[in-house]
């Protein structure tokens, strides 16, 4: 998430994505915005990329937003996009910009100067829990058999991730080990670069397990090279009935990457008001629903005061546990 | 002192800073949970920081035998002023303003006139058929770019393109 | 699986089918010989038109159209003129430039084509035979073999180490990979040599460096002296035909590196620049003298060995994709998405399940191959021809192409300015022969290198696992011996010139 990781998940919304400006349907009925243009901190491609135009894709498939553009802006790892919304806030009243749990873990660690208050926030929209996974072989079948085998040999069980040490997949999988009481810090944390390469490594035996985003644990699953060990819901998900959850094998952690929409500070009230009934409307309709479906999304959905809320309790767990854990 | 061993001055500068980075400056900032590691953010660039130094002193000091016959450089430096050198740093010039202007006047303007003073310093003087060549190239990439491709390129200047 | 190629050809060869290919190839090629629009990019761009087809045989064939045209595309730039668009094409233009240079751009082209086709279709026999074979294969590398490949691939610089310059390559292979650990790294939660500059977080982008490294150097050179143009390339394309006498010289270098090629993409973690630049250090190592020489400077060898080795680890790197649902690379990882999109998920149950779609992968890209052939031979004189475009058109728009890769898609106005400081910077370079290509070499590799290397001592504790991995230990070793061979090759007939003994 923090860099372009070329997930299976995120590859998959990069296609679908790529399909917002396929979409010409315009049905002028019920139109809420006339136009929307999405800044897009990444490259193309990547999640980030994936969200906006699958969300600018059935805006105006549904005909709630006249035409929806993208703007692709990287640099800075998101920081040079946020920096130019605020820079150029009075000119950027038609722009929304995409973001998703990094900006808060980011703006933590400091890698970039702002944080999410200096933004108008819009809403959140989607998101998706975090996932433990064992290979089909693997004599693991549950949490409690990998705290088994992770007291029996710990510098033989490294769970690996897309993330940077102290990125999101090495704060769930510290999570859980604090859970379980084990020293958080000791784990050993293997960072790869793209979920194709950790996924080759936790077949080849390199790796124990692995620490991944739920909706790309499902599409390995399904596959039939991974087992799910543990999801970080509040209950099992409909799309993995199988798959247990933290909390129900005693591990109490819980976590999702929420994604959602910014605008530029100082947006005026009315504007905040129209995109966000924009993207209420946008739930209940057919074209979302085939969005999210192919992207195994799961609708989260905050807007305004609730985000602002959830933001800032996110980044108060976050923060806490990161100080914990040594990370900052 | 021949240009070569200037630059590898040079190299060796901005290795010694990068150095002393490495080695003095980076690990104070890692946090507790990597101090366990065996290998540091700062391993790879310890070594590498040697490595550049020796091989910018091998260079410096002239220690790597070379050949007697010094083959002739494609473009003999010392007499540079006897090349295109002011249509290179007029180029050059002119590649810099583009980026500064590409995105305050935008992508059509900012590309026509690259090209069209790009080729009126290197003497063209069909100002009729550059221009069309210019207004076609600037036209066509942008068409292919942002219309069929669907990768933004903001066209006009930003000031009436509010909401792109 | 003789049922599965029919079953296969049959679908490929339907009239829509066979459009779709030739669309394919076609948008492929033009869209890839823009530098910053590299396979990946084209591929993400047209899945939409794919997932639109709805059958999964034809949306797939026309990917590997466009797959394979892209790569053909980004050949093109690096052969015309110096401006490799993606990683994997930066070995072409080693050899490739150099030839176009002395009028053989028509030639340089259909020696690049010809590669391509026989790297690509040599690949699609093996995945065809060996896929199930293979995958195994595909994970008998841990990220300690990753480091030891890496090292070898960095064996590659030898060729640009010349008599009394060895030194001065060492020296850009360093700087190189100094520059690969500015900015944010897989491995490490903060940026490194940033200098507190935003637009360097993120590190030097690839397509940044490599403009400025070779394209825009060339494009000064070109202006400061412009009887570099005209009497060189401009006017006749000549020699567009490839003599019997070249074409029995790279007829083994096509088949050796089209097997090492297909087996390194194979590999998860490598894929085809690692192939491309195991390809040149190999095939310049193992040449006779006078023609190791000619690398770098227009070898038609050196230009074989990186064309076919890239295309056949592309291909190569279906065999993870299809047997494990495992993407080796960006490209494949793009098309994952696209299968799962169309309903089909990769894995060991592919070939069970779905075998139709299997074949249909692999018949498509022979078949895209062969098209991609045809149709190409013919257009490579007018390709060529663009060099012959008045020095005051030509350069303008090699500047403005060296600009737009680096802005396209990125739209970071900042990253302009860094190429023309860079680019300034590699010219003055050149001017005291240090030889620029050791420095990509060593910023592309130089990630991964240390990636690997932390990963293998993390998992390790420390740097045994050189010792506890046989196969990390053979590798390094075969790395050392790449470079020492041709030295002690060189020296030996130094040592003889100088009528000195042959002691040995």
């Amino acid at each position: 998430m923090t860099k372009l990781n070329l997930t299976r998940r995120m590859i998959m919304t990069a296609a679908v994505a790529a399909m917002g400006f396929a979409a010409p349907a315009l049905a002028d009925g019920h139109k809420v915005v006339d136009s929307i243009h999405f800044l897009i901190p990444g490259g193309a491609g990547g999640g980030w990329d994936g969200t906006a135009r699958g969300t600018g894709e059935a805006l105006t498939g549904a005909g709630l937003v006249g035409t929806a553009s993208y703007e692709n802006m990287s640099g800075g790892g998101g920081g040079k996009a946020i920096g130019y919304l605020i820079e150029n806030a009075a000119s950027q009243h038609g722009t929304l910009m995409v973001n998703s749990t990094p900006i808060v873990i980011r703006s933590l660690t400091g890698v970039f100067p702002h944080n999410f208050r200096d933004l108008t926030l819009v809403a959140g929209t989607i998101g998706d829990y975090a996932a433990i996974v064992v290979g089909k072989d693997s004599p693991i079948n549950s949490m409690s058999d990998f705290i088994a085998a992770y007291k029996a040999d710990m510098k033989g069980t490294a769970v690996g991730g897309g993330s940077v040490p102290g990125g999101m997949d090495h704060l769930v999988a510290a999570m859980v080990m604090k859970a379980a009481g084990e020293d958080p810090t000791a784990l050993k944390y293997i960072p790869y670069d793209a979920g194709g390469k950790a996924m080759a490594a936790l077949l080849s035996g390199e790796i124990a397990a692995l620490s991944t985003g739920f909706s790309e644990a499902v599409d390995l699953a399904n596959a039939g090279e991974v087992k799910i060990i543990g999801v970080t819901a509040d209950a099992r998900v409909d799309a993995a009935p199988d798959a247990p959850t933290m909390v129900e094998q005693g591990l109490e952690t819980t976590f999702v990457n929420w994604r959602g929409f910014f605008g530029a500070p100082g947006l005026p009230a009315d504007k905040v008001a129209m995109y966000q009934e924009a993207l209420t409307k946008m739930y209940d309709t057919p074209e979302w629903e085939a969005v999210r479906a192919r992207n195994g999304w799961v609708n989260i959905h905050n807007s305004g005061d609730d985000f602002k809320a959830f933001l800032e309790e996110q980044e108060q767990v976050i923060g806490d546990l990161m100080k914990e854990l040594g990370f900052l | 002192m021949a240009l070569d061993r200037w630059i590898a001055l040079i190299i060796l500068m901005i290795s010694l800073v990068y150095g002393y980075t490495a080695f003095f400056t980076m690990d104070g900032g890692l946090p507790p949970f990597m101090q366990r590691n065996p290998i540091w953010p700062s391993t790879f660039p310890k070594m590498l920081s040697v490595l550049t130094i020796v091989s910018a002193l091998i260079i410096l000091l002239g220690i790597e035998k070379s050949d007697d016959e010094i083959k002739p450089s494609e473009i003999n430096y010392r007499r540079l002023t006897e090349y295109k050198l002011g249509q290179a740093l007029m180029l050059l010039g002119l590649m810099v303003v583009y980026a500064l202007l590409l995105r305050p006047i935008g992508f059509l303007a900012a590309t026509f006139g690259f090209l069209v003073l790009g080729s009126a310093i290197l003497g063209e003087r069909r100002y009729g058929v550059l221009a069309l060549v210019a207004a076609l190239a600037a036209g066509i990439v942008w068409y292919l770019v942002q219309q069929v491709l669907g990768i933004f390129l903001s066209p006009w200047p930003t000031f009436f393109a509010v909401g792109g | 699986m003789l049922e599965g190629i029919l079953v296969g050809l049959s679908t490929a060869f339907s009239i829509s089918n066979l459009l779709m290919v030739i669309g394919g190839c076609l948008i492929g090629t033009f869209i890839g010989m823009l530098p910053g629009l590299g396979p990946m990019s084209i591929i993400a761009i047209m899945i939409p038109v794919a997932i639109s087809i709805g059958d999964p045989s034809a949306a797939l064939i026309l990917l590997a159209g466009v797959y394979y045209g892209a790569i053909f595309g980004g050949s093109t730039s690096s052969i015309l003129i110096n401006a490799p668009g993606v990683a994997s094409t930066v070995a072409t233009s080693f050899d490739g430039y150099p030839l176009a240079r002395q009028g053989k751009a028509g030639k340089a082209l259909t020696v690049a084509a010809i590669a391509s086709f026989c790297g690509g279709t040599i690949g699609a026999i093996l995945l065809m035979i060996f896929a199930p074979a293979l995958a195994s294969v595909a994970l008998l590398f841990h990220s300690a073999e990753y480091f030891a490949l890496m090292v070898v691939g960095l064996s590659a610089i030898a060729a640009f180490a010349g008599t009394g310059q060895v030194a001065k390559a060492l020296l850009m292979t360093f700087v190189g990979l100094m520059m690969a650990t500015v900015g944010e790294g897989a491995l490490f939660n903060m940026p490194r040599f940033t200098m507190g500059v935003m637009d360097l977080q993120s590190g030097f982008g690839f397509i940044t460096l490599a403009m400025a490294m070779f394209a825009l150097p060339e494009a000064i050179y070109l202006v400061l002296d412009p009887s570099r143009s005209n009497s060189d390339t401009g006017g006749e394309i000549k020699d567009l035909r490839i003599t019997k006498a070249e074409a029995k010289s790279i007829a083994p270098v096509i088949g050796r590196q089209s097997i090492q090629g297909f087996l390194i993409g194979v590999l998860p973690g490598a894929g085809a620049t690692i192939a491309s630049f195991l390809g040149y250090a190999v095939e310049r190592n193992i040449a006779p003298k006078e023609e190791q020489e000619q690398f770098g400077k227009g070898s038609i060898k050196g230009l074989a060995a990186p064309e076919s080795a890239n295309n056949a680890a592309c291909t190569g790197s279906f065999v993870p994709l299809l047997t494990l649902g495992i993407p080796g690379s960006g490209t494949t990882a793009i098309l994952l998405g696209a299968l799962i999109a169309l309903n089909v998920s990769p894995g060991p149950r592919l070939m069970i399940d779905q075998p139709e779609i299997f074949w249909a992968v692999i018949i498509s890209m022979y078949v895209g191959n062969v098209i991609l052939l045809i149709l190409n031979l013919p257009l490579i004189p007018y390709i060529a021809k663009v060099l012959a475009v008045p020095r005051t058109f030509l350069i303008p728009f090699i500047l403005f192409f060296t600009l737009m890769g680096a802005y396209i898609g990125q739209n970071n106005a900042t990253e302009l300015l860094i190429l023309v400081g860079l680019g300034v910077a590699a010219t003055v370079l050149r001017f005291a022969d240090y030889p620029l290509a050791p420095l990509l070499i060593g910023f592309i590799l130089g990630s991964m290198l240390e990636d690997n290397f932390a990963r293998s001592m993390q998992l390790y504790d420390g740097i045994g696992f050189i010792l506890e991995r046989p196969m990390t230990m053979g590798l390094l070793g075969l790395a050392s011996l790449l470079v020492i061979l041709p030295s002690y090759r060189a020296r030996r007939a130094r040592l003889r010139a100088e009528g000195v003994a042959d002691a040995d």
